[in-house]
């Protein structure tokens, strides 16, 4: 037998969303409800992604196999600037280590 | 620490201008002792030395040098606070012009995070080296084996996971050939 999870909740939409929403369900000819459930599995799996291997990504990353654009597509925005972010900082500080190390 | 090499000639030890940020993580893994036992002078100005104060860590204070800032230094490092950086690091932006130095040792998210996004000449010009400088030179003076053990400590108990800092620490030891 099969248990259905059901929860209702309200959400507050802007208007932007909204419009996207009311665009998508049309385009995609699936209910507002599965594109939100879709919306939290994208999620979900970006922050599943960042949790185990952030630094699978930013090795992957600083060896250039995937660009900054990819980095926002797979990961959190927090993570993905993190990764960017960090990635200068870090390739920055090794010259200055290599010329003024003891 | 003065080292006298074979010719008799006096090598100076280098000067490195520290942050808090820095110096407290080294601290929260019992690995601050070390920093007497590299080649370098440590200078920290007056902010960053109130911050250690309040945080009652006397060992960081023993083993650092704190330089009041005076005139022109001063007076940058009061241009830096008005572009919102924190009192400890613009005082040791400044510190670190006057030692004609072009980085500092930090590792506070949110400098690392408004250096990357400032438009400011003189911001853009520092770079920002973090803990993992000194995990790299305490591994070269064999005062530690493990460097990712030490990394991974580090990261763990200040809770810098998934962050810039985690990241730019983790790129620099990489690019060492850690």
């Amino acid at each position: 037998m099969t248990t259905i999870h059901t929860m209702k909740t309200t959400i507050v939409l802007d208007e932007k969303s909204e419009e996207g929403l009311k665009e998508l369900g049309e385009i995609e000819k699936v209910s507002k409800s599965e594109l939100i459930r879709e919306a939290i599995r994208e999620f979900y799996l970006k922050e599943k992604r960042a949790r185990e291997s952030l630094l699978f990504f930013v090795d992957l990353y600083n060896k250039g196999i995937i660009t900054s654009d990819l980095i926002f597509l797979l990961l959190p925005r927090k993570d993905a600037e993190a990764v960017i972010i960090g990635s200068k900082t870090g390739k920055g500080a090794v010259d200055i280590a290599k010329t003024f190390s003891s | 620490m003065v080292l006298r090499p074979a010719r008799g000639q006096l090598i100076l030890p280098k000067p490195l201008v520290v942050d808090s940020s820095t110096l407290f993580a080294l601290g929260r893994v019992k690995l601050i002792k070390f920093l007497g036992k590299i080649d370098f002078k440590i200078f920290i100005p007056k902010a960053v030395k109130e911050e250690i104060q309040k945080g009652n860590d006397n060992l960081i204070l023993k083993l650092v040098k704190m330089t009041e800032l005076k005139g022109r230094t001063l007076k940058i490092s009061k241009q830096l606070e008005k572009l919102n950086l924190d009192k400890g690091e613009s005082q040791c932006c400044a510190l670190a012009f006057k030692l004609k130095l072009k980085f500092i040792i930090c590792d506070d998210r949110r400098f690392i995070r408004q250096i990357f996004f400032s438009n400011n000449n003189k911001l853009k010009k520092i770079k920002i080296l973090g803990f993992s400088f000194f995990l790299h030179e305490f591994y070269k003076n064999k005062l530690i084996d493990d460097v990712w053990k030490h990394f991974n400590e580090i990261i763990k108990v200040n809770n810098w996971e998934r962050s810039e800092v985690q990241v730019a620490n983790y790129t620099f030891l990489k690019e060492l050939g850690y």
